[in-house]
């Protein structure tokens, strides 16, 4: 039966694009698409520091429960309800880890994709990413140290209750001069909805838009404000390259991820887990299993 | 020797939209059932595999990276159209839309001669189980494209293949049993500007 129904479908499939145009295709043979060369040196996410620095990210999952892997996420942040806002800088705040920070957080962005927001706070030298869904709530935190030239992170991960959101690994940047002044990107896993990949960092306040290509050639578009940009998509899928609008135009600049390699966790942190460092300069090495 | 290379990639861009546009278009059309909607879809994609038209060009198909950025961008607009549908169908509809009108693109196709439980079963399918079958029954992708495009498994290209054959199968069934006429002759809506 299937057989018969495959061969009517490919009959009225090829009915129906009988009726596509030849004038259509030549309309869009004739625009001029314009493949850009990048005017700049790819952006390389690379270890650049060593010695001075120490971070820790903590892993928190609040509530755990097994759903579709992030089912309803989008490529373009939506805007959230105040209530929506609200109930996720509850859950969040509830969740942040102290004993990493002395102060307190505040929050600087909050990336919602669907019913997933990103939130990201800000403490001293320390950063915490929020991720919170419709049936979970998972802090990362980490602290990040200026070095000689670049900067440093480890990671460490552990759960309070429910099933663990694993770091496994982390990249940085700092473009002096540049729109992205430092991006951190960070891959995560976590039981319940699998892989998810973080990049969290700071721009020049001229830039206004910025959009993430990924490997799989999907386009996912940052949210920015405050001198912040923030985007994350479900699974490992990395980063090619990064279309920075600013006053001066759009510009595209490639991207390539140098593996980091592993190090110890730190003696603090508040919890166990895994732990990625920045070495000195990229070498060789791949991302942290979980 | 950097300009020569620029002009080479440029030729090699200009060859690759010459040669794939046609296969991407009628995708498209297939994929949304609405001509202007897929001329879109096709030049939006064409935009985005010319910005990375330096790193496109060495991959083993060029046309397959646009095949996914096209379906990624129409099973996207899709969702959204789908909600917008939903809020209006809400407000006009609230006891629910007859199920022909709550898939605007199938519906409005020009169809001459066809086999209508068909096209209204494939009405009735979800976006991504339609492109599903696009892929595999039109552009005759194997399972391990398809799953390419869709960003998906192998496994999940399988089940909603079968889920997709399944469910008009059902529906073909059902409307052959309530109509015996099997084909008809529909209406053709004409659209502005085209030529037929």
């Amino acid at each position: 039966m299937n057989d018969q129904l495959e061969t009517e479908l490919r009959e009225l499939f090829a009915v129906r694009a009988a009726e596509v145009s030849a004038d259509a295709v030549e309309r869009l043979r004739r625009i001029d698409y314009r493949p850009r060369t990048s005017r700049r040196w790819p952006l390389t996410l690379t270890a650049l520091g060593a010695a001075s620095g120490t971070a820790a990210v903590v892993s928190v999952v609040v509530l755990g429960g097994a759903q579709e892997a992030f089912a309803g996420w989008r490529a373009t942040p939506t805007t959230p309800t105040a209530r929506e806002t609200a109930a996720t800088q509850n859950d969040c705040e509830a969740s942040l880890p102290s004993a990493l920070v002395q102060g307190s957080w505040s929050l600087v962005a909050t990336d919602v994709r669907g019913p997933y927001a990103m939130s990201i706070y800000e403490s001293g030298s320390s950063l915490a990413s929020c991720l919170t869904g419709p049936s979970f709530t998972t802090v990362q935190a980490e602290s990040v140290t200026a070095t000689n030239g670049g900067m440093m992170v480890s990671a460490a991960g552990s759960a309070s209750r429910g099933p663990p959101a694993a770091g496994s690994s982390m990249g940085i940047r700092t473009v002096a001069g540049g729109e992205i002044q430092q991006l951190l990107v960070s891959h995560f896993s976590q039981a319940g909805n699998g892989p998810y990949t973080l990049v969290e960092g700071r721009l020049e306040p001229t830039v206004s838009a910025v959009t993430f290509v990924l490997g799989d050639g999907q386009d996912v578009t940052a949210t920015t404000g405050s001198g912040w940009l923030v985007a994350w998509w479900p699974g490992n899928e990395d980063v090619t390259s990064v279309e920075i609008t600013s006053a001066s135009g759009t510009t595209t600049e490639p991207l390539s991820v140098v593996p980091t390699p592993t190090l110890p966790p730190p003696a603090s942190g508040g919890a166990a887990g895994d732990a990625t460092a920045v070495p000195a300069s990229g070498g060789p090495g791949g991302p942290v299993a979980p | 020797m950097p300009e020569v290379r620029r002009d080479q990639r440029r030729a090699a861009f200009e060859q690759f939209v010459a040669g794939t546009t046609d296969s991407l278009l009628r995708t498209a059309y297939l994929v949304t059932g609405d001509t202007g909607l897929a001329e879109d879809l096709v030049q939006e994609s064409l935009f985005r595999v010319a910005r990375r038209w330096s790193r496109v060009v060495s991959m083993d198909s060029p046309e397959a990276y646009a095949r996914r950025i096209l379906v990624n961008l129409a099973l996207d607009g899709s969702e959204r159209r789908s909600r917008h549908r939903a809020e209006l169908e809400v407000q006009s509809h609230p006891g629910g839309p007859p199920r022909w009108e709550a898939e605007i693109p199938w519906a409005g196709f020009s169809v001459v001669e066809a086999r209508i439980e068909l096209i209204r079963a494939l009405g009735e399918l979800t976006a991504r189980q339609r492109t599903a079958l696009v892929l595999r029954y039109f552009d005759d992708l194997s399972e391990a494209e398809v799953a390419s495009a869709l960003r998906c498994s192998v496994g999940t290209v399988k089940s909603t293949t079968a889920r997709a054959l399944e469910k008009m199968r059902a529906l073909v069934e059902q409307q052959k049993s309530a109509d015996s006429t099997g084909y008809r002759v529909l209406a053709c809506p004409e659209r502005k500007g085209e030529r037929r």
